[in-house]
């Protein structure tokens, strides 16, 4: 039942995502709601889950729009392990956390992607990637990370979805 | 079994990164085939992905136009005044047409080989679009099925817009020009010895230069593709916007502005050769 409700809710997103959203870009930018998903599931459930649910969502993106096969689920994943590794260490009732480990998730998004991209003989000059990109990429997933952690944080507490975390 | 799990978490993490690190270094260029479940999963979401984005579309229309009344006012005098010079340009053009179709008549009387109708043109309809922002790729809903292959040019009305970069059975990824990994062959309209390339960026903007330094190239020469990429002579790609040349550079940069209008593509055709 829980895995049918959260793969039902990523793919969801995933076809929000790469179709409504497209319409509503701001300034060129789309928000990455499936980062803000990933990033707030790790915040809620920890690094083992986190990790998945990465995977798993990053997948999604690669086969339908993935320029290089398996970038985003790498990211996804290392995102959604390491921050879930903070899983007890931060204050999951505060409405700042979210916001915080989303716009700084977005950087390490972009960061981690630059370099593997950077492996891979792609080159791009960062300084314009940062000022386009990131940056507006960055406020957009903040402002809209409130809005998606309240949803989900009702939803962990559904008695059929309910996960003990020691 | 769970002290195991426990244990191996950061294991199994480590594992999966190498195997993706290894998976990306062979899809660099985009595969030539795509796997079975891949295939069978993007067949059954390319129709919901194409209802939504549809009704997506139709809000925008909606909405925009309240919001985009003052730009839609100027635009709407500015293609009058150029409705007027069209007309013009129209009946000089209508005499040249009926002297190219004596010639045209000529040439098949002379057995000439044709350079045309060795494409086959196929509408696709766009169903989704690139999710993250860092390259511009979208997902249209033809595939194997009807033809496309991997590298098939795609264009629309107004110019060219891309390639396929990976195809399943009935849905395709395009790559478009404005990714900051594809480059565009060029020549000149106006002048069509001055050849050159183009590449996009990040910003989705088209940059690129000319061959040969001295070109006289002014702002507003338009830009078709040369024929000697993959795709074919004679598409319309955009105008020049900047023309610029560095004294330390032995080439002249140009930025380019795109034909097609790459935040609002719906309809797109996708031209198979029909050689081979």
């Amino acid at each position: 039942m829980r895995v049918f409700a959260v793969s039902m809710i990523l793919i969801t997103n995933f076809l929000i995502q790469s179709t409504l959203l497209q319409h509503f870009r701001v300034f060129g930018i789309v928000p990455n709601t499936a980062l803000i998903i990933v990033v707030h599931f790790s915040i809620l459930w920890g690094k083992n889950r986190g990790a998945l649910i990465g995977f798993f969502a990053g997948l999604l993106q690669d086969i339908f729009v993935g320029n290089v096969f398996g970038a985003n689920t790498l990211i996804y994943m290392l995102l959604g392990y390491n921050i879930g590794m903070l899983e007890k260490a931060v204050f999951k009732d505060n409405p700042v956390t979210p916001v915080l480990f989303t716009a700084i998730a977005t950087g390490l998004y972009h960061l981690l992607f630059f370099s593997l991209m950077y492996i891979y003989q792609i080159r791009t000059d960062f300084l314009l990637l940062l000022r386009s990109v990131i940056l507006i990429e960055a406020i957009c997933n903040a402002v809209l990370s409130p809005f998606i952690y309240k949803q989900l944080y009702e939803f962990v507490k559904l008695p059929h979805i309910k996960v003990k975390t020691r | 079994m769970k002290v195991l799990f426990k244990k191996g978490a950061l294991m199994i993490v480590t594992a999966v990164t190498i195997i993706l690190i290894i998976m990306m270094g062979m899809s660099i260029g985009g595969r030539v085939k795509i796997s079975g479940p891949e295939n069978i999963f993007g067949s059954m979401v390319t129709p919901v992905q194409r209802i939504i984005y549809n009704g997506g579309q139709l809000i925008e229309n909606t909405i925009r136009p309240i919001f985009a009344f003052r730009s839609i006012d100027r635009d709407n005098k500015r293609l009058s005044e150029e409705n007027e010079q069209l007309t013009k340009q129209l009946i000089e053009l209508q005499l040249t047409q009926n002297e190219l179709e004596e010639l045209r008549n000529l040439s098949r009387a002379l057995n000439y080989v044709s350079e045309e109708n060795r494409f086959q043109h196929i509408s696709a309809s766009v169903t989704g679009k690139d999710t993250g922002n860092w390259f511009n790729i979208f997902t249209i809903n033809v595939g194997t099925k009807e033809g496309v292959k991997k590298d098939s040019p795609v264009i629309n009305g107004s110019g060219l817009i891309g390639r396929v970069y990976e195809v399943g059975d009935n849905w395709s990824k395009v790559i478009t020009i404005i990714d900051n990994k594809s480059s565009v062959s060029f020549e000149i309209l106006r002048q069509n010895e001055y050849i050159g390339v183009i590449r996009g960026s990040v910003k989705a903007s088209l940059s690129g230069y000319l061959i040969d330094p001295h070109a006289e190239v002014v702002v507003g020469d338009k830009l078709i593709t040369s024929g000697l990429s993959i795709y074919p002579k004679g598409i319309l790609i955009g105008e020049i916007k900047e023309v610029s040349k560095k004294e330390d550079e032995l080439l002249k940069t140009i930025s380019v502005e795109p034909a097609v209008n790459f935040k609002k593509i719906d309809k797109v055709m996708v031209l198979i050769s029909q050689g081979e």
